[in-house]
């Protein structure tokens, strides 16, 4: 962040890098994969336990009401720190909608357990005929008394393999407008009926899966909204989510990979690459000034565009890690973390992964039709 | 320093009056073909608006604003395609408050009254094959500047060229209706200013001035040619329907919109920047940051036109040719960026790059990654 921290940031700033430097547990510093929740889960409880957890949500349900940049400095630490990636399913998608959306109990019965580490959700938004084009899922719940009893399959799952639960968009009724029809629903994923296969990625990981769903009764009590206004549900905190996805985090995690490997003195830095390491860095801070620009105006205006953010963070993210690529020479193929000087290096691992960036919560291509359409106003 | 938004608001509204007045495409055409001479009464007008002093304390005559003010006017400037030099002397203003000398306050009243048009010669080196080898320093846009301020690396002070000597100063016309000019040291009656690391400070806080002042021109004169753009996208049919309609312009717009609202963001931060220890790697790196932008905005909107964006009859070139000069004041990105190499907060290099005073670099620094 440019900005100097002024007293109160300043003295978080400090108390957070003093926590982190003792608490985050060494096996699981600069990890690049988010651990499995037997050795990741741990590490988000300790963070919950400090209270540290949801920076953006309300006191009220366990956040931290954080401004922009407390949340910028956290981040910024957490990436100093090496800290390793947690689930975010919960907390940044179905946590702020349920804020938003969802009945006493509703709250009640999952809003705990997300800021606590008890409950790992998933997304089950996508499915295979329906990726980009998400109005056409064909995932069918049929209502049955006081159930809803689903057929179909979802894929492309983000966790959805170590998912306790799962928000799902499933078609309760054919119309003609295909954004109707559409209801919003909690899974329980220790349901009889759903099978799940996990899916290996091109980063050789199992980060995604396939869930199918034969005959799942899940209770009428767990639609969130009304039955058939699913699409409605699903946006209802959108501009939150745009804000989250364009969050300065993953940046921030890719800029220290670069720079623990020029650190380490790998790196012959001739003009050409200092001239990119210093975009790198800018390009950071690029991003970092438009999170905060815009999570300010939000709060001070009440409306934001943050449709452009969710680009920027993810192609900045990419760009780090083409530089780290770059700067990395001929060893930029090798597999798995190098040990160099008693630090870890990754030369490629996130930058592997990091593809699935531009592509997850709406494509790169996705999100500049919405700019073009709706902020810039061009003709459909 | 933060002012509220209310006077923001205020000077924005102030500068958009000004320039439906002194902006616009025929000046800058008119400027363009002909000779044009200095117009002393769109000077006095700036005058009257205090704008030279916004960044000056208000107990030395200026406004007393921040660097924020400073770029909401300029936005307005560049957006308008206004020429006279604004910046330099906003710049010229900051450097001369900051000195705090009797002579240095003299100079300074005499530019904020409009007597004497002062403008600052920034270090920057030559190209020695295009550009006189002995020249101490550019300025930009300098038409009717009756007074510099130069920098003599040798003696280690900067020298106060008045209206008489003048003829140490070399002018060559730019493709956007400006010029650049180079200032040769005077032989003889050197009026000194100031010398050694005040100086050397002075010069680096009107770089950094010149850095973000022409950082939020470049923005406001790339997002004129955006809209511009994007009317005509709406406007323009081929194949029956508006050329806007189409997916592979579409998200090339997206792209622009992506890079010039982050530009902005970036903009407004460094702008909070200015007062605090981060002031020259915000000023530079937003300098490299705006001045990519707006190339890339100025590139797509001519193509975007297609055959009338490279008609001279359109206006959307004079905002290309503009960026294309704005770009490379006082070096190109690459050159401001490793200005931003050599401040603290750049983590690599800046140990091997960093000096313990401040950094004006001597001839030929700002020519690197050309």
């Amino acid at each position: 962040m440019l900005r100097s921290d002024t007293g109160e940031l300043a003295a978080f700033r400090s108390e957070a890098r003093s926590w982190l430097r003792l608490n985050v547990p060494p096996d699981l510093r600069f990890l690049t994969f988010r651990p499995e929740p037997h050795l990741g889960m741990p590490w988000y409880r300790k963070l919950a336990e400090k209270g540290w957890i949801a920076p953006h949500w309300p006191k009220e349900h366990g956040g931290m009401d954080a401004t922009a940049a407390e949340q910028v400095v956290l981040f910024e630490e957490l990436a100093m720190a090496g800290a390793p990636d947690i689930p975010t399913q919960g907390l940044n998608h179905i946590g702020p909608l349920l804020i938003k959306m969802g009945t006493g109990e509703q709250k009640a019965q999952h809003l705990p357990k997300i800021v606590q580490g008890d409950a790992i959700w998933c997304q089950g938004y996508s499915e295979p005929g329906a990726g980009s084009d998400l109005a056409s899922l064909r995932t069918r719940a049929e209502i049955s008394g006081e159930h809803l009893v689903i057929n179909g399959q979802k894929i492309w799952t983000t966790w959805g393999h170590h998912a306790d639960w799962m928000f799902a968009l499933v078609r309760t009724s054919q119309e003609s407008d295909k954004r109707q029809g559409i209801t919003f629903v909690l899974i329980d994923m220790a349901t009889p009926g759903i099978t799940r296969r996990p899916i290996r990625t091109i980063a050789f990981d199992d980060e995604f899966s396939e869930v199918f769903f034969e005959n799942v009764k899940v209770p009428l009590t767990n639609v969130v909204g009304d039955i058939g206004k699913g699409w409605g549900t699903a946006t209802a905190v959108l501009e939150q989510e745009r804000l989250l996805l364009g969050s300065p985090a993953i940046a921030l995690r890719a800029l220290e990979r670069l720079r623990r490997l020029v650190r380490v003195g790998m790196v012959q830095t001739d003009d050409r690459l200092l001239d990119l390491i210093a975009r790198a860095e800018i390009e950071v801070d690029v991003l970092t000034a438009s999170f905060l620009n815009v999570a300010e105006n939000a709060a001070k205006v009440g409306g934001s565009d943050a449709a452009y953010l969710k680009i920027l963070a993810t192609e900045t993210t990419q760009f780090i890690l083409d530089v780290l690529q770059d700067a990395a020479g001929p060893l930029a193929s090798l597999r798995l973390s190098q040990a160099v000087g008693g630090e870890k290096l990754d030369l490629n691992e996130m930058f592997l992964q990091s593809r699935r960036l531009t592509i997850y919560g709406g494509s790169s291509e996705i999100q500049r039709t919405i700019i073009a359409n709706r902020t810039l106003g061009l003709p459909r | 320093m933060k002012e509220d938004d209310e006077v923001l608001g205020l000077i924005g509204d102030a500068a958009r009056s000004f320039v439906r007045q002194w902006g616009g495409a025929a000046l800058v055409r008119k400027r363009v073909s002909e000779v044009v001479d200095f117009n002393r009464e769109e000077w006095n007008a700036v005058i009257e608006q205090g704008w030279l002093g916004v960044m000056v304390p208000e107990a030395k005559g200026g406004l007393g604003l921040s660097a924020r003010a400073l770029t909401v006017v300029l936005q307005q400037i560049g957006e308008a395609l206004v020429m006279p030099p604004i910046l330099n002397a906003m710049a010229t203003a900051v450097l001369l408050a900051g000195l705090d000398t009797s002579y240095a306050d003299e100079l300074l009243s005499d530019l904020l009254s409009g007597e004497a048009l002062i403008l600052t010669a920034l270090p920057d080196g030559a190209s020695p094959t295009l550009l006189p080898a002995l020249a101490h320093g550019w300025v930009h846009d300098a038409l009717g500047a009756d007074g510099l301020l130069v920098w003599d690396d040798e003696n280690r002070q900067l020298l106060h060229l008045g209206a008489d000597q003048m003829h140490h100063v070399k002018s060559r016309s730019t493709i956007d209706g400006g010029s650049i000019s180079t200032v040769t040291l005077p032989d003889g009656n050197r009026r000194v200013v100031a010398d050694g690391t005040a100086a050397l400070q002075a010069l680096s806080t009107a770089r950094d001035v010149i850095g973000i002042g022409s950082a939020a021109m470049a923005l406001g004169c790339a997002k004129q040619a955006f809209e511009i753009t994007l009317a005509y996208m709406k406007e323009r049919k081929q194949f029956g329907a508006p050329i806007g309609s189409f997916q592979a312009l579409q998200h090339r717009a997206a792209s622009l919109h992506v890079a010039l609202a982050s530009s902005e963001s970036f903009l407004v931060e460094a702008s909070h920047c200015f007062n605090g220890p981060n002031r020259s790697a915000a000023s530079s790196a937003v300098r490299a940051r705006s001045a990519d932008c707006a190339l890339q905005v100025v590139k797509e909107a001519v193509q975007l036109h297609g055959a009338i964006g490279f008609a001279d009859e359109h206006d959307v070139g004079l905002y290309f040719r503009r960026i294309v000069a704005l770009a490379s004041w006082h070096g190109n990105s690459a050159a401001w960026r490793r200005h931003y190499c050599r401040s603290d907060r750049a983590e690599f290099e800046s140990r091997k790059m960093r000096s313990s005073e401040p950094d004006i670099p001597t001839r030929g620094a700002w020519n690197l990654g050309q």
